[in-house]
């Protein structure tokens, strides 16, 4: 029988289509045409441009600071939760559970509108401050949600040998709950630092004078078609920035399973 | 000999379930007590009480004289042995079992003299340094028992532990279990649901039911001497049958004669219900004016186990040897006094 070859030009058509933009951004980033249109030589300048745009390199500070600020409260929030709703069984527990899943199903608009009323309400000055609990607010539910899918597959005795052998209810989560959980926390933070770190529509609306973070600088450098071909080069970077990190992650991943 | 582990009138409920119901048992020191029982007897609940995972509703439980009804699991010189082993996956051999003593505070060279020597006692001194993962089972099951044993606890409760084993391996492990026992001394509580491991190991059994202990006996004595109906039913196989006390033994409910063991009177005319164990009964050949026929032949190796009706009775018969009647033969049956015991009428 001959086989198909549908899965593969399919497969081969679909990479394509994922693939295609990020090759033409990269490749217009080295492009010479400033609309990047056809193609009028290979050029450094526009990464010399971007080395010399502070503006840029503000923005991209503060949100590499919001991010980190972001991760290390949502991982310890966000891990707490997931094991509160895992262990409890309260009457509130599938209440919680909704507020948890809510951030996620909620559409950004609608939550960067009610946050900014609610700071607004409190006469909270927006800003850094104001971005960083908006951020931690919804990557809370990320992390929950990808915590709560490996404590799943966690097996319980293994609390209760742990305390058989004379541990205490703190060496308990210290020596086995954290070691075991660590890999979905990594995964859930990770997360948390990739999404705080594009957000667009909520941080909009939630920063105020001074607080322009890298998504909302490049939105504004956008409309002007001078600094389009610099902003292929800075997307160039963060793009090899994403591979590097995810390459990293596999390998770790891949240190952690155990040798048959 | 002392008793080490004294359970006083202990209750449980869940909800509605009594899961136990006024239980009380001593534990000697030194043995090798097994609770055995159906799913569902309390077995795992009053072990969960021992080890100091739940506390009971009621009654109260001493060890070595000290009352720990109330003591949490991480200050109680007891250890256990789970199911499902329940060692830690991101711990090695050799770690799993220090994770008691380190979390005691023992110096190091105390901690690595104890390892080795346990690990010497299971035979997993190559596989020191795997992680539970790429180990079998039984391997698993010796890291989970060193991994308890070097805390020297009082008392080690082992629940089910061979459960998850195939048989050939859980009659070898049965062997190494009881010779490990001889070595360390430690009073062991055995959880299981199968009466031939607890029958092969145990000083002695408490059979469980219902939440309720049925009898507390060596076992030898359980098998010969079932307290309850439950207890003959559920040690080995046996027949349950009523009759009427006449001299010399009891006339069953079908006719047949059943002999009384020596020592074991009563009244003529008092109702009876007895236990007869199925290899305690001889088949012959019998006649067509018999009412006894061969329903099924069963051959189970060395010996064979018959299925005979008549008078509305049933009879399952064990004989050496392999099938010697058909199905559908004529036979007449015998009881031999060594297999009958007599039950508590009421309440079964």
């Amino acid at each position: 029988m001959k086989r198909s070859r549908l899965p593969a030009t399919l497969t081969a058509l679909v990479l394509l289509f994922l693939n295609a933009p990020l090759a033409v951004l990269v490749l217009n980033s080295f492009n010479a045409s400033r609309f990047g249109g056809t193609w009028e030589g290979f050029t450094w300048q526009w990464y010399e441009r971007l080395w010399q745009a502070d503006e840029v390199w503000d923005a991209f500070l503060l949100s590499l600071r919001l991010a980190t600020a972001t991760t290390l409260a949502a991982t310890v929030l966000g891990t707490l939760a997931a094991w509160s709703l895992h262990r409890f069984n309260g009457r509130l527990q599938h209440v919680h559970r909704a507020l948890i899943v809510l951030p996620l199903a909620l559409p950004e608009l609608l939550m960067g509108m009610a946050l900014l009323s609610l700071f607004t309400a409190l006469h909270i000055p927006t800003g850094p401050l104001t971005i960083w609990a908006a951020h931690v607010t919804f990557c809370i539910s990320y992390v929950a949600m990808v915590v709560l899918g490996r404590l799943r597959d966690f097996d319980t005795h293994l609390l209760d040998a742990a305390r058989d052998l004379g541990a205490g209810p703190w060496q308990v989560a210290y020596r086995v709950l954290l070691p075991l959980l660590l890999p979905g926390i990594l995964a859930g933070a990770l997360l948390a630092f990739t999404l705080s770190m594009d957000d667009f529509v909520i941080t909009f609306f939630v920063s105020g004078p001074g607080s322009t973070t890298l998504p909302l600088r490049i939105a504004s450098m956008m409309k002007t078609s001078r600094s389009l071909p610099v902003i292929n080069a800075l997307s160039t970077l963060l793009l090899c920035a994403t591979f590097l990190a995810a390459a990293l992650s596999l390998r770790l991943g891949r240190r952690c399973t155990p040798p048959s | 000999m002392d008793d080490s582990l004294v359970i006083d009138a202990v209750s449980r409920r869940f909800g509605a379930l009594r899961a136990l119901d006024d239980v009380s048992l001593s534990i000697r020191e030194g043995e090798i007590f097994s609770l055995l029982g159906p799913s569902g007897c309390g077995k795992t609940t009053l072990l969960r009480l021992l080890a100091g995972f739940d506390a009971p509703e009621a009654g109260r439980i001493f060890l070595a004289g000290k009352d720990i009804t109330a003591l949490p699991p991480e200050h109680r010189p007891v250890n256990t042995v789970f199911q499902n082993y329940a060692l830690f996956p991101h711990l090695s051999v050799r770690e799993n079992i220090a994770f008691g003593p380190r979390l005691a505070g023992w110096s190091r060279s105390e901690l690595r003299t104890a390892i080795d020597r346990m690990l010497a006692l299971v035979k997993l001194e190559s596989h020191a340094d795997c992680k539970p993962a790429q180990l079998s089972g039984g391997q698993k099951q010796r890291t989970a028992l060193a991994r308890a044993l070097v805390n020297r606890p009082r008392v080690l409760l082992l629940d089910e532990p061979l459960a998850a084993l195939d048989l050939k391996l859980r009659q070898h492990l049965l062997v190494e279990l009881a010779s490990l026992h001889r070595e360390v001394g430690t009073t062991f509580v055995y959880v299981t649901h199968d009466q031939g491991e607890a029958m092969s190991l145990s000083h002695r059994i408490a059979v469980m039911n219902r939440g309720r202990v049925e009898q507390v006996d060596e076992p030898e004595r359980l098998y010969r001497q079932p307290a309850t109906a439950f207890v003959a039913a559920f040690i080995g196989n046996t027949n349950i049958v009523d009759g009427r006390a006449e001299s010399g033994g009891v006339r069953l409910a079908d006719g047949l004669f059943a002999p009384l063991p020596d020592g074991v009177n009563a009244a003529s005319g008092t109702s009876l219900r007895l236990s007869v164990r199925p290899e305690h009964m001889r088949l012959e050949i019998g006649g067509l004016e018999d009412p006894w026929r061969v329903a099924e032949v069963v051959f189970g190796g060395p010996h064979t186990q018959y299925w005979v009706e008549g008078r509305g009775q049933r009879w399952l018969i064990q004989q050496p040897g392999p099938p010697a009647f058909a199905r559908g033969a004529a036979v007449q049956l015998r009881v031999e006094s060594a297999g009958v015991s007599l039950l508590p009428e009421a309440g079964s």
